[in-house]
């Protein structure tokens, strides 16, 4: 509400107040009506008084448990989050080979480079894989051929004359 | 300044919490369908259409998008992937009806739903048929969920490279829908069992039969193993009294 707003209500408020007075009643209308309207503007603001109420409760105690719950929420979320998933490492032996990747339902079949580990002789990644779930996938040698991981628990036929390997996260 | 900063730094800590908790969520990481590339562009309406028709049906629209993936990134022919993509889609149609029917008669889980669609569409693809698919589904729901399908699945995978005849195949998964069994070990036990039978030189077809007598009966493993040596020693010792 604006200010000549108010003043007006005020004017007519005080008028008001004679004709009452005239009639032997005596209340304090406009005072009333006023200290309402005053309070529907306070509250219409908010962040001020918000801010006046944090400057007057915020004790440290309080400041640490809230910088507690702000921590303490995204890591819940997070957790839960990745509790549907578990990490799976692919591995495959192909030293002669200069370039590994792996490819499958997991990545939307967009291939993802493995990492060659000199010692172990062998490429690896390790993905994260949603629980309760079957995956088809195949290594990618070399930019080129599409081969199944040897030591998947089972293959299928991928319906383009080759052969995928599924894994299961149950 | 000094007198803010208790706001400060809940305000910051609150922000960095907030990035940190969606910093690698796997929610954010989702990616859009990938465009075809040139050589497919005379059939991207069929597959678009195609894709368009499971609109309302999120599993199977993301298992026929991923199929596409797949023929694309492996380089398939235009009309070869075309072809595989349309059997794809028959079988996925069956695969819907028989999802459909079990979820009317047994009680499947939410969130077996994609386990199941998955399991049914590969053993569709191996030859086995819509009435004894959806009897195998049936029972494994029934007896061990959706987690005991996948297992039988997996079995049945491996079992049908080997040399037996499909029938025996699947009388021996239709037996473990039935079974008691549950866990992934008794996959495990059986695999070694057909293995063992083998190097018993049990023919596969009386192998199976008496390993899907030892399940209905409920035997143990080891009962079932001692049943395949008997049966070895008694056929080995027929053959030396015909000579």
């Amino acid at each position: 509400m604006k200010e000549n707003d108010i003043q007006r209500v005020e004017e007519r408020l005080e008028e008001l107040g004679r004709i009452c007075k005239k009639d032997g009643t005596s209340i304090d209308i406009s005072g009333q009506v006023l200290a309402r309207i005053h309070a529907g503007e306070r509250e219409k603001a908010g962040f001020p008084d918000l801010m006046a109420w944090l400057k007057a409760h915020l004790t440290l105690p309080s400041a640490v448990l809230a910088v507690i719950l702000c921590l303490a929420i995204p890591v819940i979320f997070y957790s839960v989050s990745q509790a549907k998933y578990k990490k799976v490492t692919f591995t495959y032996s192909s030293p002669g080979a200069e370039k590994v990747s792996i490819s499958g339902d997991f990545t939307e079949w967009r291939p993802e480079r493995m990492e060659y580990d000199p010692d172990r002789k062998e490429w690896s990644i390790e993905i994260k894989l949603e629980k309760f779930k079957r995956f088809k996938y195949v290594f990618i040698l070399n930019d080129g051929k599409y081969i199944p991981d040897p030591r998947a628990g089972s293959m299928v036929d991928d319906g383009f004359g080759g052969r995928d390997s599924v894994i299961s996260t149950i | 300044m000094i007198k803010n900063i208790k706001y400060i730094v809940v305000f910051v800590t609150a922000v960095l919490g907030l990035i940190l908790g969606s910093y690698q969520s796997p929610l954010s990481g989702q990616q859009n369908y990938p465009g075809l590339r040139e050589q497919y562009t005379a059939i991207s309406g069929e597959l678009v259409v195609l894709v368009g028709k499971y609109k309302d049906k999120p599993l199977m629209s993301a298992m026929l998008k991923n199929k596409i993936n797949e023929g694309i990134v492996k380089n398939i022919q235009p009309d070869q992937l075309m072809k595989a993509v349309r059997e794809y889609d028959i079988r996925l149609k069956i695969v819907s009806d028989l999802l459909a029917e079990l979820k009317r008669s047994s009680s499947v889980q939410e969130e077996e739903e994609g386990v199941l669609l998955s399991c049914l569409m590969d053993l569709l693809r191996e030859g086995i048929g819509p009435d004894d698919l959806s009897s195998l589904a049936r029972h494994s729901v029934r007896t061990g969920g959706g987690r005991k399908f996948c297992f039988i699945t997996e079995l049945g995978l491996d079992i049908f490279r080997q040399d037996l005849k499909r029938d025996d195949v699947l009388a021996l998964l239709t037996g473990l829908s039935r079974n008691s069994m549950k866990e992934r070990d008794d996959i495990f036990y059986l695999k070694k069992l057909l293995l063992l039978a083998k190097q018993l030189e049990l023919s596969p077809g009386r192998a199976v039969e008496i390993i899907r007598q030892g399940l209905s009966r409920n035997r143990s493993w080891k009962t079932i193993e001692s049943m395949l040596k008997d049966e070895a020693r008694f056929y080995r010792s027929r053959i030396k009294n015909k000579r």
